[in-house]
């Protein structure tokens, strides 16, 4: 069937088996690999993407069901150019901090939530990263001045193998409070 | 998944002329929360899904003479962030009881797909809207190729993924009861982490007389056992005491020796499962008497 689906405010149409899952649209038909397949099962979070401006799990949803709405992705949330960093696990960089500055990102295009997890270290291999950030950019589209027990409770269907959730809630608060002005 | 067709219809007609049409190859898919896990898992396989999110109709919400009609395909998010039920002046709390609940069911993401209909026709015992639903007394409005009947809370829930809708039928209304007279609600569940579904919940309806004794009450259980159900001896126990100085620790034991668990696995077995309901339903009356 065919499916179009505004994403990132880019149309992306595409002829595909009824089964495509909306992650599977989002990764192989668009090419934007930031939502992560974790579970499959709607549990992890990793796949969470905006449709219509609403968090949901990109692994439950059908590409049918989105046809003809809008999906924000990771990739959508800096503006500007946001250069791939090359091989960022090479040998000499490990143990050292390395600015983004210095790796040729313009950090004043980050989203204050990207540039938040950067700061606090809110990220360690990264893969739960991606649905981190849209569900919280939608939570803190709806509460601005969010307790830390609320960010906690509006993270409940997001899962961490690495950080242990306390660097991602405090980089959480640091944005809602950027983002306040 | 196996293969499938996905159609769209556009209306409520066209929509049961497609599930009818081969009733045993098509499901309906309302948010598809619960339907995608199934067909991944390839335990169920339809040739045909049939969208319902394009049927305006089975998405309204309408409120009077009593009663509040929610359409089977409400999201959880719309009622959870007040705007399904925004014009509606419920007499009776009972939309501030629903959205309590629905607030709290699995997590943002999954609520913003998830319907109330959905949940309703998977009819799985952990889930909390049958328990929730049973316990306002809702009607369940069912609509097929001879026109549309009315089933009431306790014969719509039949068992585990059972329910009395027919192949080829749809749910097309739930019919909230919204009653005069001060009615208190409150609802309680336990499962393993904040998004998973229950392993026991208890829900508690009462309505208090002019000196706030228990005129007439539902104490639902759910989880534990296949569908939900009733604990008749409690409600019993409990009429004609004043609200607030009902002893919760004899309710509580009341109830767990009141009800026999039906489900449990090696983890968390039928005498757990009985095990919370004392602490449930001490918390669903403690939020009764606060929330009214
Ligand atoms: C990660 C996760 C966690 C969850 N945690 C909880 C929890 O803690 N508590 C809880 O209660 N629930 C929980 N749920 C379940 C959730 O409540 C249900 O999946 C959801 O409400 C189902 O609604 P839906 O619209 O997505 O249904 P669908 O998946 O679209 O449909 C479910 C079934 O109902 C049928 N159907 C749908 N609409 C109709 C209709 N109008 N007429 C006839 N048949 C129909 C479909 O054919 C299908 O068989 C969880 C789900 C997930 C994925
Ligand atoms: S991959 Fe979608 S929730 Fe885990
Ligand atoms: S950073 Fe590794 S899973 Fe979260």
């Amino acid at each position: 069937m065919k499916v179009e689906i505004t994403i990132n405010g880019r149309p992306v149409a595409g002829e595909v088996d009824e089964r495509t899952l909306l992650l599977e649209f989002v990764r192989d038909v668009a090419g934007l690999t930031g939502a992560r397949n974790g579970c499959l099962e709607a549990r992890c979070g990793c796949c969470s993407v905006l449709l219509d401006g609403q968090v949901v799990k990109s692994c439950n949803v059908l590409a049918a069901q989105a046809d003809g709405r809008e999906v924000e992705t990771v990739e959508g949330l800096a503006t500007g150019d946001t250069t791939t960093i090359e091989d960022p696990t090479t040998e000499g960089s490990v143990g050292t901090y390395v600015p983004l500055s210095a790796r040729g990102v313009d950090e004043g295009s980050l989203h204050p939530l990207q540039q938040a997890f950067h700061e606090r270290g809110a990220l360690q291999c990264g893969y739960c990263t991606a649905g981190m950030l849209l569900t919280l950019k939608e939570f803190l589209a709806r509460v601005p001045d969010p307790t830390e027990a609320e960010v906690r409770e509006a993270l409940r269907g997001n899962l961490c193998r690495c950080t242990g959730y306390q660097s991602i809630v405090d980089a959480a608060l640091l944005a809602a409070e950027r983002m306040r002005g | 998944m196996r293969p499938f067709e996905y159609l769209t219809p556009a209306g409520l007609e066209e929509a049961l002329e497609a599930v009818a049409e081969r009733p045993e190859e098509t499901a309906p898919i309302a948010g598809g929360q619960s339907l995608l896990l199934e067909l991944k898992s390839r335990e169920r396989a339809p040739a045909r899904l049939v969208s319902l999110a394009g049927v305006e109709a089975l998405g309204a919400v309408s409120g009077g003479h009593g009663e509040i009609r929610v359409g089977p395909t409400v999201t959880y998010r719309a009622i959870a962030d007040g705007e399904a039920f925004a014009a509606i002046a419920s007499r009776s709390a009972v939309t501030g009881f629903l959205t309590r609940v629905i607030a709290n069911i699995a997590d943002r993401a999954v609520r913003t797909m998830a319907t109330v209909g959905g949940a309703a026709c998977q009819a799985e015992p952990a889930f909390d809207i049958p328990v929730a639903l049973t316990v306002v007394d809702a009607g369940f409005e069912v609509a097929g190729a001879s026109g549309t009947r009315r089933v009431a809370a306790h014969e719509f829930f039949r068992g585990v993924k059972q329910t009395a809708l027919e192949q080829g039928e749809l749910l097309s209304a739930i019919v909230v009861p919204d009653p005069a007279g001060s009615w208190r609600w409150g609802f309680a569940k336990q499962g393993m982490r904040a998004h998973d579904a229950a392993l026991s919940s208890v829900a508690l309806a009462v309505r208090v007389d002019g000196e706030s004794r228990v005129e007439c009450c539902r104490i639902v259980v759910g989880g534990a056992v296949k569908r939900p159900s009733r604990a008749y001896g409690c409600e019993t126990w409990l009429i004609g005491r004043p609200i607030g100085e009902v002893e919760a620790e004899k309710l509580g034991e009341r109830l767990a020796a009141e009800v026999v668990p039906e489900l449990g696995g090696a983890r968390f077995g039928r005498e757990y499962r009985r095990s919370l309901l004392p602490a449930l339903v001490r918390r669903a009356l403690e939020e009764a008497r606060d929330e009214g």
